[in-house]
């Protein structure tokens, strides 16, 4: 024992350093030489005693090394850095592998390993999920190249003869199991990476350098995972019916899922997806949820001293069962749904999806945000057979309808640059390129998790503002070659601007999301309420008559003698249905806004009523004034040209209103709330159709019902503080903000009496 | 003055060189050293961790292979350090080193 040490360094120095399992991308330059040519001097004398010359603080270093990269190092023996670092009195030497016996054990075993790969999914990393799983580790652990060779190498053991049962169930039936879980996981990861999503943030993608089986085909293993179920089925295996039944739906899940993770776009439009079949196989998981036996000592953390971290090591995560299941059913549920895009039926009702489906809460996984994004764009294919430049001229069409020589089809076969036809498909091509790019950007935008995606829409709108004033100027020529017939607008001669104003409308929209983001991620503290809502109140005023501008203009006329009329073909001349539908668009566009304008007015009141009877106060602010919080909250706008950001001192005032009384006041943001119902109202009883929500009425229809709740929650608060300075009781008064019952964008707040129990919530209007 | 320039010299001869440092729990740490104090607390670059493997008696006079994996950037602490080791380049291959004249 006592020459331990001095054997082991000098057995060290005689050691092949081997360094096989070191490739890829997290090496740049290593210059490590190969061992024959490579030999170690001992210095540790000689070292320490120039250290020791050193003065206290006196640091020699490479001239390029910084200490700022020195903050990233992991610090070697800290327990909260170093995964290397071994518990005082823990034995390097793991034990054993247990080998389970029962049947019940390996379900066990499979139902945790879906809790880890779901908490892996839900953001946690596969450190701290399913390699933690020493079943997983064993597999992996001697890099498998072939199906073969991805086995457990167990030692051998009396209760484990090869061909028994107990063998069986290990070597076939666990080891299927889990060759379809890490396959399952290789082909998540590479879908995530190959969309835009937030590592760490979504989602962690790192694998440690330990390939999941990436040269084994997915057709090889479902055909392991079919026979493990024949095993299982056969006479050969000795267990009773339920315990058969419960490993089956174990095993054909992995089966189906793995299919159904490893589709790609075409075979999704083809309609060969199987979701549902995923659906009902968990249903009878869920059912013999019981039936397993948990065996907590198959999973351990020492596996991650083994992993090529450069990160410090992380516990264990792994969620209950009853979470796991929860997030795999709705994983399932989610990726049939939006397959649903795939039945494209017209921009708008694509862009009602999206915004649906991605604000529900909780939000849709990573994995699915990150396939939406491939169904809906991928190797310049949108929805799996659709050119995008289709989708967004659609968008445009459905809006603003434009005047139909822009999109003749004749003006692509005229070769001759002084043909009218030829400019005008120059300008149009144009418009599809660099709208285009910017369109796809904002679906993709929308896909982000919403801290993201408010942070993103703030750059967004920079570009769609520089778009709009391009657009502008190309209308402008546009009109000019089409020879559009000018109409009165508001007392003044003015041409449609299609394109512009098309674009200007999707960029008042994103103003408004970014602010209703705000709410929605309880950016806002409640005092600033009233003033953020004045901001939305005026971006949907503006969006409203921007509306009735493009109502006015909808298929602008040209005039009589256009050169182009002669040739004009007439499949682009749009029919009075088309003319019908963008106007009935517009409308619909229109009572929209005006819902959430009437509903903003009301909270812009309410708060500032609030706010004058002290019943929502201004926190200290010690290092920080109205003025400058004003400038942040402002700072996404600053650069937009139109419209404008309002001066402070006009804002304040604007928003106080000093003139108005507050009693006044509350009446008047009561009619808000009832036009604001009225409004909701209408659009309820609106078919799913004339709404624009055909792939997600059921969504559509519960934020409409959300939006109401608030209205009405709105409505309450009104007339408990109208009673309350009628009686004189605003001092017993409390307010509390709800952003739980009532629609994320209009947190509404709770009126009760300091001396009496609060009234409850709204009750929700039907889920 | 004379004193406090030799150590210095000494240490800075050592910068950028691969070195390999053990520590108290047997682990060896192989990488490139970019920072030291009067503690001989080290900062070394692209560092690969080697570890014993678990010796068994039928693994007794074979050559066994260490198991290594990459850490990157670490910091080993002087009073952790048993043993510091740098690597010589034999001879035989001087190709990618033009530093030694």
């Amino acid at each position: 024992m006592a020459n331990n040490s001095g054997g082991f360094n000098d057995a060290f120095a005689r050691l092949h350093v081997s360094e096989k399992s070191i490739e890829g991308n997290q090496i740049t330059t290593t210059t490590i030489s190969s061992p024959s040519s490579t030999s170690y001097r001992d210095v540790t004398q000689l070292f320490r005693q120039a250290c020791q010359g050193l003065d206290v603080g006196q640091l020699v270093k490479d001239p390029n090394f910084t200490l700022f990269e020195a903050v990233g190092a992991l610090e070697i023996m800290d327990p909260k850095m170093d995964s290397g670092l071994l518990k005082p009195g823990e034995d390097d030497t793991p034990s054993e592998l247990y080998q389970p016996v029962l049947p019940e054990e390996i379900i066990g075993i499979m139902d945790q390993l879906l809790s880890s790969e779901m908490s892996w999914h839900d953001g946690a990393a596969l450190s701290q999920t399913v390699f933690t799983c020493l079943y997983i580790d064993n597999l992996l652990s001697l890099n498998p190249s072939s199906l073969e060779e991805a086995k457990f190498n167990l030692p051998p053991s009396e209760t484990h003869q090869p061909g028994s049962p107990t063998y069986q169930l290990l070597h076939v039936v666990l080891r299927a199991y889990c060759v379809g879980l890490i396959k399952c996981c290789e082909r998540v990861n590479l879908q995530i990476l190959a969309e835009h999503t937030y590592e760490e943030e979504d989602f962690v993608t790192q694998t440690y350098n330990v390939s999941l089986l990436d040269f084994i085909t997915v057709a090889e293993i479902n055909k392991l995972l079919v026979s493990a179920i024949e095993y299982v089925d056969s006479t050969a295996a000795p267990w009773p019916n339920n315990i058969k039944m419960a490993l089956k739906a174990r095993l054909a899940f992995r089966k189906l899922f793995l299919t159904e993770l490893s589709r790609d776009v075409k075979e999704m439009v083809d309609k060969r997806s199987n979701w549902d079949g995923c659906i009902t196989l968990l249903s009878t998981i869920g059912i013999t949820r019981n039936l397993g036996t948990a065996v907590p000592s198959v999973f351990s953390i020492a596996v991650q001293r083994k992993l090529a971290s450069t990160v410090p090591p992380r516990p264990i995560v792994q969620i209950p069962f009853e979470e796991a299941f929860t997030i795999v059913s709705r994983l399932c549920k989610d990726a049939k749904e939006i397959l649903r895009v795939l039945t494209y039926s017209g921009a708008t009702n694509l862009m009602t999806f999206f915004l649906r489906f991605t604000a529900r809460k909780p939000q849709p996984s990573t994995y699915v945000r990150s396939l939406l994004q491939t169904l809906f764009f991928s190797n310049h294919v949108a929805l799996g057979r659709m050119q995008i430049s289709h989708i967004l001229l659609e968008d445009v069409k459905e809006l603003c309808l434009p005047a139909d020589d822009l999109f003749d089809p004749r003006n692509e076969l005229s070769e001759m640059p002084s043909d009218t036809r030829f400019q005008i498909h120059q300008r149009m091509k144009w418009f599809v390129e660099r709208a285009g790019n910017s369109y796809i950007t904002l679906y993709r935008t929308i896909c982000q998790n919403r801290s993201r995606l408010r942070r993103n829409l703030c750059h967004l709108i920079v570009d769609w503002d520089a778009l709009q004033i391009e657009c502008e100027e190309i209308d402008g020529e546009l009109q000019q070659l089409i020879k559009e017939e000018p109409v009165l607008h508001n007392d003044n001669i003015s041409y449609a601007f299609s394109l512009s104003s098309w674009v200007y409308h999707y960029k008042l929209r994103q103003m408004e999301w970014i602010i209703f983001l705000g709410f929605e991620l309880e950016v806002y503290l409640p005092h600033e309420f009233a003033g953020m809502y004045w901001y939305l109140q005026y971006f949907l005023r503006t969006r409203l008559q921007h509306l009735e501008r493009i109502r006015h203009f909808v298929h602008p006329g040209v005039a009589v003698d256009s050169p182009l009329a002669a040739t004009r073909s007439k499949e682009c001349i749009a029919s009075a249905q088309d003319i019908a539908n963008a106007q009935a668009t517009v409308n619909f566009t229109l009572l929209e806004a005006a819902a959430l304008q009437e509903l903003c007015s009301a909270m812009i009141f309410l708060y500032t009523a609030l706010a004058r009877l002290g019943l929502v106060k201004t926190p200290p602010q010690p290092y920080s004034t109205d003025v400058m919080r004003y400038e942040l909250r402002m700072k996404p706008f600053l650069t937009i040209g139109c419209p404008d950001v309002v001066p402070f001192e006009d804002f304040k005032a604007l928003v106080d209103n000093p003139d108005i009384e507050t009693i006044e006041m509350l009446e008047m943001a009561s009619e808000n709330t009832k036009e604001g119902r009225k409004n909701f109202d209408l659009l309820s009883k609106m078919s799913a159709t004339s709404s624009h929500a055909l792939l997600c009425e059921e969504g559509y229809r519960l934020n409409l019902r959300e939006y109401l709740r608030s209205c009405i929650g709105a409505g309450v608060a009104i007339v408990m503080l109208l009673k309350a300075i009628k009686t004189n009781t605003v001092a017993d008064a409390e307010v509390e903000i709800d952003q739980g019952s009532y629609h994320p964008w209009f947190p509404i707040p709770r009126i009760s009496s300091k001396k009496r129990p609060p009234l409850p919530a709204v009750p929700p209007t039907g889920r | 003055m004379e004193t406090a320039v030799q150590p210095d010299a000494l240490l800075h001869s050592f910068i950028t060189k691969t070195l390999r440092v053990t520590t108290n729990d047997t682990r060896m740490f192989v990488g490139e050293l970019k920072c030291t104090d009067r503690d001989a607390n080290l900062i070394l670059a692209r560092t690969h961790e080697y570890r014993i493997p678990k010796f068994k008696l039928e693994d007794m006079g074979r050559k066994v292979d260490l198991t290594s994996r990459y850490l990157g950037l670490v910091v080993v602490m002087g009073v952790d350090i048993s043993r510091i080791e740098v690597e010589e380049i034999g001879r035989a291959s001087d190709g990618d080193d033009g530093m030694e004249v």
